[in-house]
């Protein structure tokens, strides 16, 4: 009689708790909603996928080998065989391109996620605590936003030695203050809120009132952050190889393609206007599922 | 008001001993030796200019001292001599800043006169084809880097109009009129993605406050559609928008290093350019002091109108 008892209490709460999840979503799932109702943000989405797939099948998936040189080519105009044309040395534009993604892919991510394992602890520590730890933090992080972004991350790589890995070191220094900054702005608007505070009347420890209560409140603006600054990064990597302070040769970089098509862009002006095309469309891609997120997590922030 | 423009100007000692900490630091972490750096491959450069140039990078010193005698220098004005040339870095800064704070001044003129009443347009214009034209025209704007183009700028000009002149630099002295004409196109590159932001944020921030009440109020009172749009919604738009200016000041900062080397204008961008392909790292630590400085003020000079703009915001 009791164990019967005992088993319909369980089943009728795990009916009830069924029900609640059934109506009330997770703010993941109510952002999805929100946010799979912008159709630019959905395209924006689109060419992010697709430079991701390109950038994984690497060198698997171009129609050449993007080193492959063939003098009796060099500098042929976009054709069927080659959509996009080849350069000085025969290389199929295209499949350079596609290779290239790989840079820009590494280089933005690697720097975001770089700038985030920095800043997101420096803006939790002076968010949350105030006082002296807030201030020192924070003037630290006022000298890097005096400088003008790129002029700081020229003169870092040109310093350190212009390579793949110190252009992410550079831009992970820069991005990190700004990282800092949001997060800090975000822990004191939720760090006085009731939950916070009921759960330090609980006795709740710091840690774990960062990380279970303060934590999941920063997201939001976070990932937003995250969206438009990996666009920035793209951005960065492709003015410095431009100007020969980023990726070096041979390595196929967008900008660094920009660079060498210069010297024949009036014989050769798809050597121009492809890779400058892709920048355009990458940084689109990563700009419009900003816009969209933004809208879908923080509508209070939305341009309508 | 007098207090805080005071406040502002002590908070900017700290800020500004930090930049010149970081560029000081950023030209000593060099890997290696910094004298067989500068020096070059070359093995034929003789002992005694090797130790030359030791003294007079004061390398007989520690570090924090080396750093004192800098700093205590560039504030009295002496930012070193060049490497290569022998020409004291400021003199060749301030040869070269005219031509920067021209293009700056171009590329604001250009954003304020476009960027501000097509976003206005955009917002009052809300749910329409104006609207969508300029919505779409700003999202392009911003993601073209603006060195690409500035490359096809020069491209098309040279494809298609090869004789044409406007991309000619030549000095303000030697030519005012020619020299502002050649700079106009550069501007206006290096104003786009300040320009395209501008007009987004501008739209959005007119949309809030064509929805306010006092818009409304001014409204039924019967004032002219005119007055209501400038004086009572654009001048309060406009708000947000001047503190962004300051920000973007330093994006344009920026934007100079790469417009220039497409453009081939001597300023201050190929100067730093030109320092790092030479290693004349007193040069490169000047100049990007010099912009850094530069941006910090200008950020400042900002705050201070922020402040004068905004009748809700007391000190």
């Amino acid at each position: 009689m009791q164990s019967s008892v005992g088993a319909n209490g369980a089943s009728s709460v795990a009916g009830a708790s069924e029900a609640l999840g059934s109506e009330s979503l997770s703010p993941l799932q109510l952002a999805w909603r929100s946010f799979r109702r912008r159709k630019l943000g959905l395209f924006g989405a689109g060419i992010v996928i697709l430079l991701f797939v390109v950038a994984v099948g690497g060198a698997n998936v171009t129609p050449y080998d993007p080193n492959e040189m063939a003098g009796d080519r060099s500098l042929a105009p976009p054709s069927l065989a080659h959509p996009m044309g080849t350069d000085r040395f025969g290389r199929d534009q295209l499949s350079r391109l596609m290779v290239g993604t790989q840079i820009s892919m590494i280089v933005s991510f690697s720097a975001v996620l770089l700038s985030l394992a920095i800043g997101l602890p420096l803006g939790l520590l002076a968010g949350y605590y105030g006082g002296w730890i807030d201030s020192v933090l924070m003037r630290i992080e006022d000298v890097v936003f005096a400088f003008p972004t790129l002029l700081l991350a020229l003169m870092m790589v040109a310093t350190l030695g212009a390579s793949l890995f110190n252009l992410v070191i550079a831009i992970a220094i820069i991005f990190q203050a700004s990282a800092a900054r949001i997060v800090r702005a975000s822990v004191m608007s939720v760090k006085e809120k009731e939950f916070v505070e009921a759960a330090r009347a609980s006795g709740a420890r710091d840690v774990t009132i960062i990380t279970r209560f303060i934590l999941p409140n920063v997201m939001s603006p976070l990932i937003v952050w995250a969206t438009f600054h990996l666009s920035l990064a793209i951005f960065i990597e492709a003015g410095l190889s431009f100007i020969g302070m980023g990726t070096q040769p041979p390595t196929p970089s967008w900008g660094l393609m920009l660079n060498e098509s210069r010297t024949f862009m009036e014989f050769a002006p798809w050597l121009t206007i492809f890779p400058g095309l892709t920048i355009v469309v990458a940084v689109l891609g990563f700009n419009l599922i900003g816009d969209a997120l933004r809208d879908a997590l923080d509508p209070r922030l939305s341009e309508r | 008001m007098l207090r805080y423009i005071l406040f502002r100007l002590l908070s900017m000692i700290p800020v500004l001993l930090g930049v010149s900490v970081l560029v000081f630091a950023s030209i000593w972490i060099i890997p290696g030796d910094i004298v067989d750096v500068m020096m070059g491959d070359e093995v034929s450069q003789s002992k005694h200019a090797m130790e030359r140039l030791r003294t007079q990078l004061n390398l007989d010193q520690p570090i924090w001292m080396r750093y004192l005698i800098w700093i205590g220098n560039a504030l009295r004005g002496d930012l070193g001599v060049s490497m290569i040339s022998g020409e004291p870095v400021l003199d060749q800064i301030l040869d070269k800043a005219p031509l920067n704070l021209q293009l700056v001044l171009i590329a604001l003129f250009f954003i304020v006169l476009i960027g501000i009443p097509l976003g206005a347009l955009a917002a009052y214009r809300q749910f329409t084809w104006v609207d969508s034209v300029i919505r779409v025209g700003a999202i392009f704007g911003y993601v073209v880097p603006n060195f690409w183009l500035a490359t096809l700028v020069v491209l098309v000009v040279s494809l298609y109009f090869p004789r044409a002149t406007i991309l000619d630099y030549v000095p303000f002295t030697q030519d005012p009129i020619g020299n502002i004409k050649g700079l106009i196109i550069p501007g206006l590159v290096l104003a786009m993605t300040t320009l395209t932001y501008i007009i987004r944020l501008t739209r959005s921030t007119m949309l809030d406050t064509l929805s306010q009440e006092y818009v409304r109020t001014a409204r039924a009172k019967g004032l002219g559609e005119r007055v209501v749009l400038t004086t009572h919604a654009l001048r309060n738009s406009l708000i947000p928008v001047v503190t962004v200016l300051g920000i973007q000041v330093g994006v344009l900062i920026g934007g100079l290093v790469l417009t220039e080397e497409v453009f081939m204008l001597p300023g201050l961008g190929r100067m730093i350019l030109l320092s790092i392909e030479t290693r004349d790292f007193m040069v490169l630590a000047g100049g990007v002091m010099f912009l850094a400085v530069v941006f910090v003020v200008v950020n400042l000079l900002i705050d201070i109108l922020y402040a004068f703009l905004d009748p809700r915001i007391t000190y």
